[in-house]
């Protein structure tokens, strides 16, 4: 019989450790695995490839400046880093560069299942696509990426966003049917033009 | 404000998709609402294409990297322990006991790399070697098992070192096959510039949450050292034997493909197979993964996911990642699950002491038990209605980490 218990630690709870201690391995290995999902998220919400490269590269050097100022996360690495980089973002375009989107909420067509409005959501190209996401405002961006590019759950966003999960909800209501609005903007000028 | 049912039954749609469900799965949880749902769903679809291409991705963290790396260097420098004094003591007297006691060396076959336990399974296999005088069948057997183990930890999305040999299977730019395996050989990495198609090499690297394996050091194995392995050449899937008792002396054949064609010591330029690898890109487009040796276990009413994988011996985390699942409390009864083999859980009274951080037994809402419709795939496939508001999340100690506002 073996009595020893041996503490489990996940094993990104172990490399944030090494990190803080100052391992230089273990922070490589840490921007190894999260560079990918940071980075998408500043891509989506920054036109410019090598402004998002950028913006990026201060994520993770805030990063590596945290582990040496002992102020860095010991969990949930994850939401701390979504968080920086939603901080870095802002403060590139001010916090309130924005087109509304009001009176959507109701917004609520009848849609039968070949409507052209999926058809033509369903034939959208990438470039469309983010052309359309960068009409919102920087909330619905940040909650549309999130919930549907990254797959976090609504706690995890709300989280990072600093809201309540009810009002996370809302937002991304109204943010889809935003994006929907510009969508909509978008295949008017195809047909028109 | 819109109804509240719709905009409930959209993040719950949200949920589904994000555990792999199609828009159509959704729509027939609420056919009211459909009309209503699809367009919205669709252009969230639309967002998850528009993920950035991998390729750029690949290219923006290689120019990223130079800078974290001097960032990281600005850092003090003290150099991570790898095995304290004191660890490796109480780890040696540890195997003296596992030997001694025989059947409880099973306890650490199971673990893999990055694992406490992990330390002792590949000393056990050296004290078998040692004893065997290096058999060659044994050395063949203990080379498969490390590329099914990180296997495994990939499939976990587990981010630790790893050490492996086999035969360089393809090269394309930093995209390398090796032993079967998608290995990252990023620039510098002293004397891989040299390695060709076709040699045999040991690898020292490490993987990441991302599932990605990346090398650190490469060398080529210089046959005139060591004894030529069999080598466990193009070993596709490797079915270790993962809950097996280990064979004594009479080591198991290993499935010795037939001899690879021998490569001449003038390296015509082998036909390059080009990986399909896309390395950085899964990192959400997660698909559950049946480890192998990994069985279907069904929910039971009471089941938490952290009193399953406690008694599984695996973190939640890993749980949570083979399975595709973003939240811990969103389980139900009647869900499927891939688990390692082991007990049944305990049944309501007694938690499992195990070494699993304590966790709030989440509630199980064994709503709309499945009609057993499901395949295969464990049944990520009935999300439960909405279980959102002030659910707090499991890591309730994320807090005052947010110091960073400007």
């Amino acid at each position: 019989m073996i009595l020893i218990v041996l503490p489990d630690i996940p094993a990104e709870d172990r490399l944030l450790a090494q990190a803080r201690q100052g391992s230089q391995d273990a922070m490589m290995q840490i921007y190894e695995s999260y560079f990918s999902p940071i980075y998408n998220f500043i891509r989506l919400r920054v036109d410019d490839q090598h402004m998002a490269e950028d913006l990026a590269s201060e994520v993770f050097i805030k990063l590596m400046s945290a582990f040496r100022s002992h102020t860095a996360p010991h969990h949930s690495l994850r939401g701390w880093l979504f968080r920086v980089a939603r901080n870095i973002i802002h403060d590139h375009y001010g916090r309130a560069r924005q087109l509304t989107t009001e009176a959507l909420e109701e917004w609520m067509p009848e849609s039968p299942d070949n409507d052209p409005e999926v058809q033509f959501m369903r034939a959208l190209d990438i470039e469309r696509t983010r052309h359309a996401l960068r009409t919102l405002s920087a909330e619905q961006q940040e909650v549309l990426i999130l919930r549907f590019g990254q797959m976090l759950s609504l706690e995890e966003t709300a989280d990072i966003m600093g809201k309540k999960v009810g009002a996370v909800k809302s937002l991304q209501f109204r943010a889809i049917n935003a994006l929907r609005q510009a969508f909509g903007e978008l295949r008017m000028e195809t047909e028109n033009g | 404000m819109a109804d509240q049912d719709l905009l409930n039954a959209f993040d719950n749609c949200i949920n589904r998709l994000a555990f792999g469900q199609t828009v159509d799965d959704c729509l027939r949880a609420y056919p009211q609402y459909a009309p209503a749902l699809r367009p919205m769903l669709e252009a969230g679809l639309a967002i998850r294409r528009a993920r950035v291409n991998a390729a750029e991705t690949t290219q923006a963290q290689v120019r990223v990297r130079a800078r974290v790396e001097m960032a990281a260097r600005a850092a003090p420098t003290r150099t991570a322990y790898p095995l304290r004094p004191l660890a490796a003591l109480a780890a040696a007297l540890l195997i003296v006991f596992l030997v001694v006691s025989g059947g409880a060396v099973t306890l650490a076959q199971n673990s893999l790399p990055g694992d406490p336990l992990y330390s002792i399974k590949r000393l056990t296999e050296n004290v078998r070697l040692t004893i065997s005088e290096n058999n060659p069948a044994l050395q063949a057997e203990f080379a498969a098992r490390r590329i099914g183990e990180i296997q495994q930890v990939l499939a976990f999305g587990r981010a630790t070192d790893v050490d492996f040999a086999g035969k360089v299977e393809a090269i394309s730019g930093a995209d390398w096959v090796v032993a079967g395996l998608p290995l990252r050989v990023p620039e510098n990495i002293p004397g891989a510039a040299e390695i060709r198609t076709g040699d045999e090499v040991e690898i020292n690297a490490y993987t990441t949450s991302t599932r990605t394996l990346i090398a650190r050091e490469i060398h080529l194995t210089e046959p005139s050292e060591r004894e030529p392995l069999p080598t466990p050449t193009p070993v596709p899937t490797r079915s270790i034997a993962t809950s097996t008792p280990l064979p004594t002396a009479t080591a198991t054949p290993v499935p010795t493909n037939t001899p690879p064609p021998s490569w001449t010591p003038t390296r015509t330029p082998t036909p390059t197979r080009t990986p399909t690898i896309t390395p950085t890109s899964s990192a959400t487009d997660c698909v559950p993964f049946q480890p192998q040796g990994w069985e279907v276990y069904t929910i039971q009413a009471g089941d938490t996911l952290s009193a399953l994988a406690a008694i599984r011996g695996i973190t939640l985390d890993e749980l949570m990642r083979v399975n595709c699942l973003t939240n811990p409390r969103l389980i139900f009864a009647g869900q499927r699950l891939y688990l390692p083999p082991g007990p049944p859980p305990p049944r309501p009274t007694a938690q499992p002491t195990t070494a699993v951080p304590a966790q709030p037994t989440a509630p199980i809402e064994d709503i709309n038990p499945p009609p057993g419709d499901n395949n295969p795939p464990p049944g990520n496939d009935n999300v439960p209605g909405d279980n959102t508001n002030d659910n707090h999340d499991d890591d309730n100690d994320n807090d005052n980490d947010d110091d960073d506002d400007d």
